[in-house]
């Protein structure tokens, strides 16, 4: 912490070295799990908590891919998140903009509206959700799901967002509006690209709403074949261990792209949140 | 002067928002109505099918007159019954009875729908062969099509001798796409704005001030019309007048000769149920001016029969949410209008000015704003209003504050189901949650935040894995992980000679395992912000500090924690509310075992509306949850004013 002790040997360092590696592998033990989980077919189960699998096999991706209808859930997920990150960045980001760097009367209540939202409960939203989807007709609509998630992402999205605009000096625009720039060009050329790290963050939060929400698409989508994956996999949760494995290499393949993104932007996270919507 | 303009900017918004509502409520209670009597005609047909298959001595004719007449009611515009997958019956009296020819153009569409019922009855037979349990009742369930261009289509399986062999369809008139008035109403309200928003650029004072006085005089009188017309209560109870009306005429066309008088009630039981199979009660008896006393002081038409509804249900109606949602509709519009009136020369011109100066940013504000009103404000709104009502059968009605009475005045606390044992319990819950996360986070921060230290990077991101693991994953393999035979925690515990734990068998274990997972789940999201400010504080405080001679301790104490609280406040915050509202984890995890007593408020919620059915007291109870957040929020803001600077 002072950053003057001499050598990254020293004994404070090595004893640190020691527990980071601890609390690491109890944090990570979890997955490990899982692992063995997944490559251990449901016949040899095996409960003991030896974190490696005994003998690895492929069965239950196999039984995954191939035997339930992971790729309908796969492609509604993918074509729902990916069309959710659109739509909950481009509204992110023009509202943060607005907020960011104009002056309007409604401009607090608005700012106001977005902080209030993130306190309202689920549950008093779904009833009435469903019957305004079902009036729109976007009951088991990939659409439909689609708006719900952006509006919901949208709030967190916009404080982080504007929190990060906040910080790009308004010089610069100052300077482009000299050269005859107009706002569009000012918000898509200077504002989006300087704030690259924070569109990623918002980017990912919008993607993982939308990855990992299970509860509305249940209840909005009836129809089997418009499932996404958390509703698939809830549905492969049964009472009985022996589907575990299954379940074990789904919740594998599911998690990796997510996790992936959140490791390919982890470093965006820091700044991100710390600039932008933490501090208020 | 600016709170004025807020307010009244927010009342105008109020208006707009509840009238959009009031006419979307309009058409789906309208497209409901509409569906059940096509719902119920289709249900008539089959039960007099299946009667005419089951009777010793059916009446001649039975089925053909009986189908005959249903195609004739003026809400439906074909019928016809597909008897073992042959075309025998439809509702031209003409045809009645012949089969179906493939090669005529005209039978094209009829044969098709034939053909496509025949394959329904097999691969319902199949099915209900497979699945015996399926059953229970003397018919399929009901299913419903669209058949294109508003028409409806329903098609109701008959069983006969224990076997689908039969379907009836009834289709309805084509109805043209039917808004509401109130949309319309609004509509006009925001084009009239923005007209004279558009007209004001351009015309002299004087002019403007014509235009604006017509304006709004012609905003006054539709206003006034609004609320004069009683809309929502006029059309629903012609709905239901219709629908008794459509009853007796089926009752008189041989419905009743077919039905033993021992069945009548069963009958009307079965013909007034919704689409979701769920009686709407609003049917009482069939036939019952021959075998029961009809309703006093009413004039029932000529004929044989009559279809009686319950007069004290339909009076609960009518004062029910119909009336009270209509009568709160006009009265805000009516002040909408008001405000409107008064400020529509003085305010509107200056608010139109304004937000032509401003409408750069309301440009860029408003795809946002519209999504988030639609889908997150007007839910919310309708979700408060549900909180004063309660659901009877399929209706909701007004019920004054008895949800929340019911909720605050119980103070029965051993019960698990007792909101303020569910309260303590989320408190709880959050408190030793955030407490977890934040000294967790923040002690693996100090320890990462360390320059020399070998590794930095890759302990940082293997530390933040749980965080990008989605939630419900988390909730579900850690569930698994305490599965008392299957699980890794009795394992592992096995190994110390420790017995297998029942761990949701009792509160505190229960309550540990949610915990646990938690915290697995929650606390990199803490130590990614601590180290964010950890790495903000310059390196000379300490070094200055060192100098004079300060401990660790002290260095901590003074430098750090202070330096830490900008960001570490608001993260707190956010995550309490996170925390408080974590649906997920409680869901999934520990289900609320034992018994409900590890539920917190959000999923007791949840259990309220869609496990015990009450969606009223849901309602109420989610209102209650949304004012502790909200308190909650203002009391931190104000005193830590952590969202001060933000606002500027």
């Amino acid at each position: 912490m002072t950053g003057h002790e001499s050598s990254p040997f020293s004994p404070g360092r090595l004893g640190k070295m020691v527990f980071l590696t601890f609390a690491t592998f109890v944090t990570l033990y979890p997955v490990f799990w899982v692992f063995k989980m997944a490559f251990t077919p449901s016949q040899g189960f095996d409960a003991s908590p030896y974190p490696f699998p005994t003998n690895p096999s492929l069965d239950n991706f196999k039984h995954v891919l191939f035997e339930l209808p992971f790729f309908t859930w796969l492609f509604n997920s993918v074509v729902v998140s990916a069309a959710t990150t659109v739509l909950g960045v481009f509204l992110a980001c023009t509202s943060a903009y607005a907020l960011s760097r104009f002056r309007f009367p409604g401009r607090a209540p608005a700012m106001l509206s977005f902080l209030v939202t993130q306190m309202f409960p689920g549950v008093l939203m779904m009833i009435p959700l469903f019957l305004i989807m079902d009036s729109l007709g976007l009951l088991n609509q990939l659409l439909g799901l689609v708006l719900v998630y952006s509006t919901t992402a949208i709030p967190f999205c916009v404080w982080m967002l504007k929190g990060y605009f906040d910080t790009i000096p308004k010089e610069l625009e100052e300077a482009a509006l000299m050269d005859g720039a107009t706002t569009s060009m000012i918000f898509w050329r200077i504002m989006l690209p300087l704030s690259l790290p924070a569109v990623a963050v918002t980017a990912l939060f919008s993607f993982m709403t939308a990855w990992n929400e299970f509860i509305l698409a249940a209840v909005f989508m009836n129809e089997e074949s418009k499932h996404t994956l958390p509703v698939g996999l809830k549905q492969m949760v049964g009472p009985f261990a022996t589907e575990w494995g299954n379940f074990a290499a789904a919740a594998i393949l599911v998690s990796l792209p997510v996790v992936a993104l959140f490791f390919a932007l982890q470093k965006n996270l820091v700044g991100g949140l710390t600039s932008g919507g933490v501090k208020g | 002067m600016r709170d004025l303009r807020h307010f009244l900017f927010a009342a105008v918004a109020v208006t707009f928002g509840l009238g959009v509502l009031a006419s979307f409520l309009g058409a789906v209670d309208r497209g409901r109505f509409k569906e059940n009597q096509v719902l119920t005609a289709a249900r008539a047909v089959a039960w007099v099918v299946q009667q005419e298959e089951i009777l010793d001595e059916p009446p001649e004719d039975l089925a053909q007159r009986f189908i005959v007449a249903v195609g004739q009611q003026p809400a439906t515009q074909s019928a016809f019954v597909l008897k073992k997958t042959r075309i025998l019956l439809h509702s031209d009296p003409a045809q009645s009875g012949r089969r179906l020819d493939r090669e005529s153009l005209a039978d094209k569409a009829l044969y098709d729908a034939a053909r496509e019922m025949g394959s329904d009855v097999r691969k319902n037979d199949e099915e209900r062969e497979k699945k015996p349990d399926l059953d229970f009742e003397p018919y399929g369930e009901a299913e419903l099509a669209d058949a294109g261009e508003g028409v409806l289509a329903v098609r109701v399986p008959v069983k006969v001798d224990g076997r689908f062999r039969s379907m009836a369809q009834v289709a309805s008139q084509p109805a043209p796409l039917d808004t509401g008035y109130p949309l319309l109403l609004f509509l006009g309200l925001a084009i009239a704005v923005l007209l004279y928003a558009g007209l004001r650029t351009v015309l002299p004072t004087p002019g403007r001030l014509a235009v604006g006085t017509v304006l709004v005089a012609a905003l006054a009188l539709v206003g006034t019309l609004s609320t004069v017309l009683d809309w929502r209560d006029g059309v629903r109870e012609k709905a239901i007048e219709r629908e008794a009306a459509l009853l007796t005429q089926l009752a008189d066309a041989g419905l009743n000769g077919a039905t033993p008088p021992e069945q009548r009630q069963a009958l009307a039981h079965y013909l007034a149920r919704d689409a979701r199979g769920r009686a709407s009660g609003d049917l009482v008896d069939l036939g019952a001016a021959k075998v029961g006393t009809p309703a006093p002081g009413r004039a029932y038409p000529a004929g044989d029969s009559v279809a009686v509804y319950d007069e004290a249900f339909r009076a609960h109606k009518r004062s029910g949410d119909a009336r009270t949602l209509g009568t709160w509709g006009g009265a805000i519009a009516t002040v909408g209008v008001a405000i409107f009136l008064l400020g529509a020369l003085g305010f509107t011109g200056r608010a139109t000015d304004s937000f032509i100066y401003h409408r750069r940013a309301y440009g860029y504000l408003s795809p946002a704003m519209l999504g988030l009103g639609v889908l997150v404000f007007i839910p919310v709104v309708y979700g408060i209003v549900l909180g004063f009502t309660n659901r009877i059968y399929n209706d909701f009605q007004f019920a004054g504050l008895t949800n929340y009475v019911a909720i605050l005045s119980d103070f029965d606390v051993t019960h698990p189901q007792n909101f303020y044992f569910t309260l303590g319990v989320t408190f709880l819950w959050t408190t030793v949650n955030v407490v977890l996360h934040v000294s967790i986070g923040l002690f693996l921060a100090l320890m990462l935040n360390d320059q020399m230290l070998k590794a930095r990077g890759v302990f940082r991101v293997l530390l933040i894995v749980p965080w990008a693991v989605p939630n419900y994953i988390t909730a579900l393999i850690w569930k698994q992980m305490f599965h008392r035979e299957f699980g890794a925690i009795n394992f592992f515990l096995a190994g110390f000679g420790v017995e297998p734990i029942a761990w949701f068998q009792s509160f505190w274990t229960s309550f540990f395992t949610n915990v646990a997972t938690n915290t697995w789940l929650g606390f990199p999201f803490m130590m990614v912000v601590s180290l964010g400010a950890l790495q903000s504080i310059p390196a000379d405080l300490y070094e200055a500090a060192v100098v004079d001679g300060a401990t660790r301790w002290q260095r901590f104490k003074d430098i750090t924690l202070p330096l830490l609280m900008p960001a570490l406040v608001p993260a707190v915050i956010v995550g309490s509310v996170w925390t408080f509202n974590m649906f997920n984890i409680i869901y999934l995890v520990s289900a609320g075992q034992p018994n409900g007593a590890t539920d917190i408020l959000i999923t007791e919620a949840f259990r309220w509306a869609f496990e015990r059915d009450n969606y009223g007291y849901a309602a109420a109870y989610s209102t209650i949850i949304f004012v502790i957040l909200l308190v909650f929020t203002i009391v931190t803001n104000r005193i830590t004013g952590a969202t001060k600077g933000a606002f500027e």
